[in-house]
């Protein structure tokens, strides 16, 4: 059994290779890394952010990092705490989708007929109804707090996850493997989470960051509205009361940017890493495939066009 | 000249390159076919057969590239040629007719729209005149000429492949390449389709390039057969002589593959082992780990493919004096 | 009640299956079995002809019980399946009735170890408890087939086609069936690769007395394997015999375009020699007309063809078929589809 447990482990290791070496997920990963110490440990590191240490719209400086807001908080405190919030309400949010699209859509596309009807319907009503509307009525109706912003996020997002992984196990259930555990006895439940399950981990994977991605924007466009409680810190909330306090009018851009910053290389570090997740699973993606093709081409200066290039070998 | 052969390949190469080196998935692979004849050429995974017919018109897309030989078509080296040169080349000299009729066809076009268009793109005849072509095609491939605005799904399996075949003859090239066309379709339909295309070629006079892995079919309707394996030619011969004295123990090995319909039932043994991984073929001949009659010079000297007689080239150490 | 080597282990009486078609609001319906009948004995195998359409591979999934048939009867040892266990098929069918499919590379879980597919049946059915005898175990199915022990440890796309078709044979060998359905186990194999597990299959059956129904579109594979072919178009079995009669003196005119249709490299001559004289084409089987389905294409197609589905025919004493040229033409009473293969 040696030989084959060495070409086992070289092929595990050359996978995770794969995985660590695709640019794409180093950088992605690093900057979400970034952000998740950011939100557990930085708080201890700056002001309180609710109390005023300083003048309305100060400035960057040595002191105020980023300035201070039109109440005279400290900026760099207030996006440092509210990453804290934003990201836990992002991560929730995808959890949660994730959760309720995979038991809905595996249900459904694995049960088929009556049950798959039913469940089928359900998620395209979610999916027609318009979701900002929808976030803005249930919203209001509710105590505002990070709570309600996850549960009106998690119920106008799930439909499109769901959707999507029904499509797989409906495509997955057609397979022979499905088939072949049937007829050895295999159980249904079995047969959803042994065979098919392990098979949907790529797409549960970038449904969730999906699901995150979605979550963090959407969930400061409602903070920004005003739906949320304005007294939580949050990134949302920040950018809720720079606008409040005139701060475009006012020129004071540093109750802005940073925020927004943060917003934005977030949802970019984790769109990175959803890239990176399909080029791994799916190897014609790769880009590393196709790189040494381009070099001997460029390198041999012939025209890259719709025709296979010759390379005659120098000797 | 009359006796120049239409197509000529000399050790042609194709390798597909990757981040860990290059696999040769042709590696020096060389044959003639003249005007008229049907050359067959039989291979299984792995052999270079699909390869080869879309390298002649440099169809291949990254990461292969062409690392060396010869193709001559009717005279002109395809691979010193240009863009513009190539495009003149394909469709006008040599078309392709590709297994997969459905994946070959626009399912949101006509038939009659797609045979036009092949016409106008390598043709510039205006399209009422590329219209009464698409018409003549489809009445000659046995369609018919009232289907000329009928969608591929409207179709049946043997009718797609025969508007793909319409589509390749659309400018009645000399030489068509036909890659496992009836693989896909049931045997009613293939014997049909290949009558048809008996048909075809009594008329119009064009060769063919006919590659499949059922060397059954090609005995019966090439002229030559070659026989592929792991990227290199190991035996070429007259059809007939090929079924009667197979040489090369692949070439036998297939043969005794196939189970006959008449005749007496024989024990079929098939070839052991697999077909090998192209990454790193085995050393020498690429035949001697499934080889019945390996010798020890096998695994050591690759064979080169020699003339043993009219008409007849083997690659093996067997035949070597 | 002793089982006479004689009786069939796995029947199957005038099975239909029709599929509606076209939508929620559609009448349309296929008809993918029309009343098939058919019989599997020990030590026997049975191959089942026809083109893709005929029903051949639904008839496998049907008596793997895979798929519930709009009517008919399934019956093991005798015994009416559907009725005793009309729901779900139960662990003690499972474990009698085996099936191999078509694709080598979907028919195994690539996130699985060739261990786990093994080891999954092997703890269903009680055949193995504890690590030891289950080690023991897949190293015994692999050696049945013909693979090292060390596949065990690797996964599906380490395996060439041939050897994962075995794997899927060793799999449907775990729980010691007696009856094992092949739906067109080799034709996605390489052509060196197909003798092998044909061999195979041939060996099982001698050495463990398997019943085993071999599916394919490929006649010359069914008279190397089979003891009786049968021949499938558009959800009727027309033809049944040994299968050297069958290919010597057909009787059916669809088996007979079908054997002219086969490449027969002994024939030499351009593809205008030897063209069937019945047409190529697919049956309709959307909502289809009365009659025996092949009229639309037959060469000797009479008045009677077009109004009725010829009833069985006997032409020898092991060979029959469903034709009116052969027989009355179509009896008043009306054709009876339950005497398709007899019972020995």
């Amino acid at each position: 059994m040696g030989a084959s447990e060495a070409t086992r482990k070289a092929a595990r290791s050359e996978r995770l290779r794969a995985v660590l070496a695709n640019k794409k997920a180093a950088v992605g990963s690093a900057i979400v890394l970034f952000f998740v110490v950011l939100a557990v440990l930085g708080p201890l590191f700056v002001h309180e952010p609710t109390l005023a240490t300083g003048a309305p719209h100060e400035a960057p400086s040595a002191e105020h990092f980023f300035g201070t807001t039109g109440q005279g908080q400290d900026v760099l405190a207030q996006t440092i705490c509210g990453a804290r919030t934003s990201l836990f309400v992002g991560v929730m949010t995808g959890t949660l989708v994730m959760i309720i699209g995979a038991l809905v859509g595996m249900t459904a596309g694995f049960f088929g007929g009556f049950i798959d009807e039913v469940l089928s319907l359900c998620t395209n009503v979610f999916l027609i109804l318009p979701g900002l509307p929808l976030a803005v009525v249930i919203a209001a109706y509710l105590p505002a707090g990070p709570a309600t912003i996850t549960l009106v996020l998690v119920v106008t997002g799930w439909a499109w996850n769901a959707r999507v992984l029904r499509s797989q196990v409906l495509s997955l259930r057609q397979k022979d493997f499905v088939a072949a555990a049937m007829v050895s006895g295999e159980g249904s439940f079995k047969i959803l989470f042994r065979e098919i399950l392990p098979n949907m981990a790529s797409l549960l994977m970038s449904g969730f960051i999906g699901a995150t991605v979605y979550a963090i924007g959407a969930q400061v466009g409602l903070e920004f509205l005003g739906l949320a409680d304005v007294g939580v810190v949050t990134w949302g909330t920040n950018l809720y009361w720079a606008s409040n306090d005139a701060a475009l009018l006012t020129g004071a851009w540093w109750t802005i940017v940073p925020t927004g910053t943060c917003i934005a290389a977030l949802g970019f570090a984790l769109a990175l890493m959803s890239f990176a997740l399909d080029e791994v699973t799916n190897p014609r993606l790769r880009a590393e495939s196709g790189e040494a093709w381009v070099r001997v081409v460029t390198e041999q200066r012939l025209e890259a066009g719709h025709s296979t290039p010759v390379l005659r070998k120098r000797a | 000249m009359p006796d120049a052969p239409l197509l000529r390949v000399r050790d042609l190469r194709v390798e597909y390159l990757g981040p860990r080196g290059s696999v040769a998935a042709v590696d020096g692979v060389s044959f003639d076919l003249a005007r008229g004849e049907t050359l067959g050429l039989a291979g299984e995974s792995g052999s270079g057969k699909s390869t080869i017919a879309q390298a002649i018109l440099r169809l291949l897309g990254p990461p292969a590239a062409i690392t060396g030989g010869s193709i001559i078509v009717d005279g002109a080296e395809v691979l010193d040629m240009s863009e513009p040169d190539l495009r003149a080349l394909r469709w006008r000299q040599v078309a392709l007719v590709f297994q997969s009729a459905l994946t070959a066809l626009n399912p949101v076009m006509t038939v009659g729209d797609q045979i036009a268009d092949a016409v106008l793109s390598h043709q510039g005849t205006g399209r009422r005149r590329a219209r009464e072509r698409a018409a003549h095609l489809l009445d000659l491939v046995g369609i018919g000429t009232e289907r000329i605005d009928s969608y591929p799904h409207e179709f049946s399996g043997g009718m797609r492949q025969r508007a793909v075949i319409a589509i390749a003859l659309a400018l009645e090239p000399p030489l068509l390449l036909m890659d496992e066309p009836t693989t896909a379709l049931d045997v009613v339909v293939q014997r049909e389709i290949l009558h048809q295309i008996g048909e075809l070629k009594k008329k119009l006079g064009f060769s063919i390039l006919f590659i499949t892995h059922d060397v059954s079919l090609l005995v019966e309707i090439s002229t030559r057969v070659a026989i592929l394996y792991a990227g290199k030619l190991v035996e070429m011969a007259d059809a007939k002589e090929l079924l009667q004295d197979p040489r090369h123990p692949y070439t036998r090995g297939l043969l005794a593959s196939s189970p006959s319909l008449r005749g007496p039932r024989l024990k079929l043994t098939g070839i052991g082992g697999s077909p090998p991984d192209m990454r790193s073929p085995p050393s020498g001949c690429r035949f001697h780990p499934r080889c019945p009659d390996v010798m020890v010079r096998c695994s050591e000297d690759p064979p080169l493919l020699t003339q043993r007689g009219a008409g007849r080239s083997v690659a093996c150490h067997l035949y070597s004096t | 009640m002793t089982l006479v080597a004689d009786s069939p282990v796995l029947e199957i009486e005038r099975l239909t299956k029709w599929f509606s078609v076209g939508g929620l609001f559609s009448s349309k319906r296929l008809r993918a079995l029309a009343g098939a009948s058919l019989a599997l004995h020990r030590r026997e195998i049975v191959a089942l002809v026809g083109e893709s359409g005929s029903g051949k591979s639904t008839i496998a999934r049907i008596m793997a019980r895979l798929l519930a048939p709009s009517s008919g009867r399934i019956l093991l040892d005798g015994k009416d399946v559907l009725a005793s266990e009309p729901r779900r098929a139960s662990l003690a069918y499972r474990r009698r009735i085996q099936m191999i499919f078509q694709d080598p590379f979907g028919s195994l879980n690539s996130v699985h170890t060739i261990a786990h597919h093994l080891e999954r049946p092997l703890l269903l059915h009680g055949k193995a408890r504890g690590h030891g005898e289950l080690h023991d175990s897949v190293r015994a199915l692999l050696a049945t087939v013909d693979l090292d022990a060390d596949v065990a440890m690797k996964h599906p796309y380490e395996l060439s086609g041939g050897q994962r078709q075995r794997v899927a044979i060793a799999r449907a060998l775990a729980v010691d069936p007696d009856v094992l359905l092949a739906d067109e186990p080799i034709s996605m194999l390489d052509v060196s690769i197909r003798a092998g597990v044909l061999n195979l299959m041939e060996r099982l059956k001698e050495e463990r007395g398997l019943a085993e129904l071999y599916i394919t579109h490929d006649v010359a594979s069914a008279r190397y394997l089979a003891d009786r072919t049968l021949v499938m178009y558009a959800g009727y079995i027309v033809e049944g015999a040994p299968s050297d009669e069958l290919i010597a003196s057909p009787a059916h005119p669809y088996t007979r375009t079908l054997l002219a249709a086969v490449p027969d490299p002994g024939a030499r001559g351009s593809p205008a020699s030897g063209l069937p004289a019945a047409k190529g084409g697919a049956a309709a089987l959307v909502n289809p007309p009365p009659g025996c389905p092949f009229a639309s294409r037959c060469p000797d197609v009479m008045e009677a063809c077009r109004r009725e589905m010829p009833g069985v025919e006997q032409v020898g004493p092991n060979h029959w078929v469903r034709c009116h040229l052969v027989g009355p033409g179509g009896s008043p009473s009306g054709p009876d589809p339950a005497q398709g293969e007899p019972a020995r």
